[in-house]
């Protein structure tokens, strides 16, 4: 496997049931994702969206085909597995309710700091990712004390925090406005290209499609498109 | 109610299966411990009930009108064989012992023992082939040691006493009915550890026509003990006998009556046994309602869906309580079953509590005349699992009704958010 | 396990579903309070049985000959009763002594005889220790210090002789050298209620039972104390100070029905207590365990962030032990007071029972006061404790078995 290549994905299919329906989710997905991508995973509601990207995360277990994520093979992975991989190399932005409500900002990203177990430097090492992101106001505050744009970029600050090597995003802006929604896109795109971590969003945003260089359409559980294209520029409006 | 809303009910509870089995779980347990426990108060009660009125009380007693106070030898039933037929005429009487008692002394047969070891004894007459069924005085005496017609048999304690075995003689001395002394020969056919523990201490027990032949009476007896079917009917048992020509003037009484202390000490246990069984209902109640409440009150932001989708308060409020019925009769109905099973199975076998709570049976001790055991058996009572039933039940809905009315009155955006 | 940030978590977390909190905390605190009730009662019902045994003649403790246990001979005396006694009076926590002798014998009145048990008391002690004379209806009066030639005879006894206050009777006893026959004098009959106690009543003075049997000196001193508790210590500490030939017995050893009866009572009431406790324990975890599963989408969450089903668990087991303590504090404070009026004030049955009661040779006060102690928090610590931690170990395995997405898959 190239080094460079953090995710590869063999007719990866996905079948769950709700109650008395299956769900085919995923129904045979091939595509790589490579190291400093900036991709969009889009299609409709249903598509399979939030599927792909729980597997990729290591929060679901593959039905059928192959799965290699960051060199490990996710089916062979176990629970156990599963959860050191999430807590040292994947960072995961939820849509919404990403954030602990009884924990400030600096707390929150201590929480995953401290499962990692970073001992006393865990409180400085917090205070500073957030410095780094601009969000030092927020530091003491608590989630139910900021706005939805700014829980969402404390969400990325913690997504980060652990230094991981791919950062999931599902639908991070569809709770936001347009304002809010640019500005955690501007954060992600920095990290992107300053720190060089990879970042996979899925969403039917087309602010987020514009940021990215790279758009999977999914339709009906199959990879309908896998083109690159010219991110919108950071220091556009 | 529409038909709906059963079904509605009845998928909501199927797909949230953790919760139902939960549910159900919390209060088929509640419903079990209460038949059970239930089970082995009854059980326990009619042992006791069964214990006092055993051989020596009887169900119904019947005696010479003065003869309880007075305790003389010629104080007795008369015209004994009418008397006994009349009494197996009434349906109700499961077995009629005739007895007859005297206080004598009693001593080795041995001419060389000193006549300073005679001891205090009691002559038992009876019916002696019937009294070795279960729950008489001779119980577990093979027939071959019966008294017969110049025997006797020895209560365990007396034999030790005087030093007695079977095979040598036991010399009895008193006086019969009209005052005159009067002593006798018997041989020793059996030593006897009997349940009755008056018989044990100091019973000579002999067949009824000895003892009538030592006293000079004829077809007399000083007491009849009667068992009916249920200790709790000899009530009307007692009016049943009253009735019959041949006991006219006799006095019949109930053992209630016969023995008031006995009476005091069974009503004592009815009422511990409630005191118990309501803590056990509180418990299990508790249990459940905390559930239940617990369990409806985090569903809100279920409910507040259902709100924000149109669904009227009521309608959720009556889905909720519906939920709660449905529930408690699952669990009533599956509580009961076990409960039931749990009864007759540990009838059968007994429960053995003292070696659950660290005491051996003592053997040789006597409580009310009979020897203690520590082992009960349950019984099975069908309106225990009624009553369980209808409180459980009735407990789940009320416990889920309450968060149900809470929810309600909420704003459904607010319900969701929580 | 888990850190600092982590226990932040869970205790604002409590505090965040406030209701949720005191909703458990309460049903905690119920059970917790039931289960001491049960408990409390059931000592109160070995105690009312120990009073009624001890008060009733036997006495918590008892000094008997050394050969009395065994044979049961009433013909035995102690070796120095009065140096005895005064040993007795001496020892802490003794509320009364009642020396006694016995003797077997019969009565008899005209043409009437009966058997009875002629025992010999010292009337105050007796009066004060025997519940049995002090709570009868006495008709004409109790002995006094002094008397001679003079009985107190059983209402029962007395109508079977047929006798009446006044009368003489001859008493027939089997004596130092032989059988011996005095007359006595009806000055006292006493109902006890009991007919069992009745018959066999035949009380008079010590120094007359000496005259009556030849036998001089008490056979036996009843010894009561102010807490049943303390019979096994106080008995061995009066053992070392006995005579040589004598022993100290517990009113086990004197009244074997009435030990096995409390036994088996107390057996029995202790499986029902203990299936009480098993349910209020099932009842408070499944309450628990109602919440915990309510809540699988906050336990997605977390594992989705990294967490570890058994750092999740931990997570439960400090709410666990929060809950169970405050649930706990909540028991006492609801079954605290309620034990305490049960203790002090008890349960009167005689309503029910119409009086005192008579068992095998005992006079039941039916009256349960309850057990009150230190013993309570114990035990509310370790019912509360005991099921809100077996509320926690569902999630052990629920955890273990589910991926974070499923969780979060939870409507």
């Amino acid at each position: 496997m190239n080094e460079t290549t953090l995710v590869e994905a063999k007719d990866v299919t996905k079948v769950y049931r709700t109650g008395q329906v299956a769900v085919h989710a995923l129904r045979g997905v091939t595509l790589e994702i490579h190291d400093g991508d900036f991709a969009a995973i889009v299609g409709p509601s249903g598509s399979g969206k939030t599927t792909l990207l729980n597997l990729v995360g290591a929060l679901d277990s593959v039905t059928s085909g192959r799965l290699t994520v960051l060199g490990e093979d996710m089916t062979a992975l176990g629970r156990r597995g599963k959860a050191d991989l999430r807590l040292r190399s994947l960072g995961f932005v939820f849509q919404a309710y990403n954030l602990i409500p009884v924990l400030t900002a600096r707390e929150n990203v201590e929480f995953v700091l401290e499962l990692q177990g970073v001992g006393r430097e865990r409180e400085s090492r917090a205070g500073q990712v957030l410095r780094e992101l601009g969000l030092e106001d927020l530091t003491d505050r608590r989630p139910p004390e900021m706005s939805g744009g700014q829980q969402q970029r404390v969400a990325v600050a913690r997504a980060v925090a652990s230094r991981p090597r791919l950062v999931l995003a599902d639908e991070p802006t569809a709770n936001l406005d347009g304002e809010n929604a640019e500005v955690l896109l501007r954060m992600m795109r920095s990290l992107n290209a300053e720190q060089g971590l990879t970042f996979v969003l899925s969403t039917h945003d087309p602010r987020v499609v514009a940021h990215a260089r790279r758009v999977v359409t999914l339709v009906d559980g199959r990879v309908a498109r896998d083109e690159l294209k010219e991110p919108s520029r950071v220091d556009d409006e | 109610m529409r038909l709906s809303t059963w079904h509605v009910t009845w998928r909501n509870l199927g797909r949230n299966r953790r919760r139902t089995l939960l549910a159900v779980a919390a209060i088929a347990l509640g419903q079990t411990l209460v038949v059970a426990v239930n089970g082995l108060m009854s059980g326990s009660f009619d042992q006791m009930l069964a214990t006092v009125t055993g051989p020596l009380v009887g169900h119904v007693r019947i005696q010479h009108p003065e003869w309880e106070k007075e305790r003389a030898a010629d104080l007795t039933i008369d015209h004994l064989p009418e008397v006994l037929a009349a009494l197996e005429t009434l349906p109700d009487t499961e077995s009629v012992s005739p007895r007859i008692y005297a206080a004598v002394l009693a001593a080795h047969g041995d001419p060389s023992n000193q006549p300073a070891d005679a001891d205090m004894a009691m002559i038992v007459g009876v019916d002696a082939p019937a009294e070795t069924a279960p729950g008489g005085i001779l119980e577990g005496v093979p027939a071959d040691c019966l008294p017969g017609v110049r025997g006797a048999v020895v209560g365990q304690v007396l034999a030790n006493r005087l030093g007695l075995e079977p095979g040598q003689t036991v010399a009895v001395i008193g006086q019969d009915a009209d005052e005159f002394p009067n002593s006798d020969l018997f041989e020793v056919r059996a030593i006897v550890h009997s349940k009755v523990d008056v018989v044990n201490r100091l019973g000579v027990v002999l067949e009824l026509e000895s003892a009538q032949r030592f006293l000079a009476l004829e077809d007399q007896a000083h007491e009849i003990v009667v068992h009916g079917a249920d200790a709790r009917e000899a009530e009307s048992l007692a009016a049943s006998i009253r009735k019959l020509g041949p006991l006219a003037g006799a006095r019949v009484l109930p053992w209630r009556e016969a023995m008031p202390e006995l009476a005091s000490i069974i009503d004592m246990k009815g009422w511990w046994d409630l005191v118990f069984v309501a803590i056990l209902f509180a418990a299990a109640a508790a249990g459940i309602a905390n559930t239940m409440m617990m369990s409806t009150f985090e569903r809100t932001h279920e409910f507040g869906m259902l709100l924000a989708l149109g669904t009227r308060p009521t309608r959720v409020v009556r889905l909720i309580v519906l939920e709660a019925l449905l529930l408690g009769l699952m669990g009533v109905a599956v509580g009961s079953v076990l409960g039931t099973a749990v009864v007759l199975v540990t009838g059968h076998t007994g429960i053995d509590y003292g070696a659950l709570g660290g005491v051996q049976g003592v053997g040789d001790v006597a409580f009310f005349g009979v020897n203690i055991s520590y082992v009960v058996y349950p019984k099975l009572e069908a309106r225990y699992i009624l009553l369980g039933v209808m409180a459980v039940t009735v407990t789940s809905v009320v416990a889920a009704t309450w968060p149900a009315l809470l929810a309600a009155r909420l704003e459904p955006a607010k319900a969701m958010r929580l | 396990m888990i850190g600092p940030v982590s226990v932040k978590y869970a205790v604002r977390g409590m505090f965040r579903h406030l209701r949720r909190t005191i909703l458990s905390v309460i049903g905690v605190g119920i059970g917790v309070a039931i289960g001491q009730f049960a408990a409390s009662w059931m000592g109160g019902a070995t105690e009312m049985q120990i009073r009624a045994a001890s008060e009733s003649g036997a006495g918590h403790l008892r000094v008997v000959p050394a050969a009395w246990p065994e044979t049961r001979e009433n013909s035995l005396r102690l070796t120095d009763w009065r140096k005895a006694l005064r040993a007795v009076k001496r020892l802490p926590g003794v509320r009364l002594a009642a020396p006694r002798a016995r003797a077997t014998g019969l009565l008899a009145f005209g043409n009437r005889t009966a058997g009875v048990e002629v025992t010999g008391v010292e009337p105050a002690a007796e009066r004060a220790s025997n519940r049995i004379v002090a709570r009868s209806r006495l008709q004409g009066r109790y002995l006094s210090e002094g008397d001679a030639g003079v009985t107190v005879v059983g209402a029962a006894l007395a109508e079977r002789l047929d006798t009446d206050l006044d009368d003489d009777l001859m008493v027939t006893l089997s004596g130092k050298d032989g059988i011996r026959s005095a007359m006595l004098r009806i000055v006292g009959i006493l109902s006890t209620g009991s007919r069992d106690l009745d018959t066999s009543l035949c009380h008079v003075t010590l120094p007359e039972h000496g005259r009556l049997t030849g036998r001089e000196g008490g056979g036996e001193i009843a010894v009561l104390l102010e807490d049943y508790r303390r019979v096994e210590r106080a008995r061995r500490t009066l053992a070392d100070q006995m005579p040589p030939g004598d022993l100290v017995v517990t009113w086990e050893v004197v009244n074997p029905a009435i030990a096995a009866n409390v036994k088996g009572d107390t057996a029995f009431t202790r499986f029902i207590v203990f299936i009480v406790v098993v349910m209020v324990v099932l009842g408070i975890a499944s309450a628990q365990l109602a919440v915990v599963l309510e809540r699988r989408r906050e336990f997605g969450v977390l594992m989705a962030l990294g967490m570890r089903g058994r750092q999740v668990v931990s997570l439960l087991l400090i709410e666990a032990v929060l809950t169970g303590l405050a649930g706990a504090a909540v028991g006492l404070m609801i079954g605290g007071p309620v034990t305490w009026l049960l203790a002090t004030k008890g349960v009167d049955f005689s309503e029910l029972m119409g009086g005192e009661v008579a068992i095998e040779n005992v006079l039941l006060d039916p009256v349960v006061y309850g057990s009150f102690g230190p013993w309570l928090i114990w035990y509310a610590l370790g019912v509360s404790l005991a099921a809100t931690l077996a509320a926690a170990v569902y999630p052990a395995w629920f955890a273990v078995r589910t991926d974070p997405a499923e969780a979060l898959r939870t409507v």
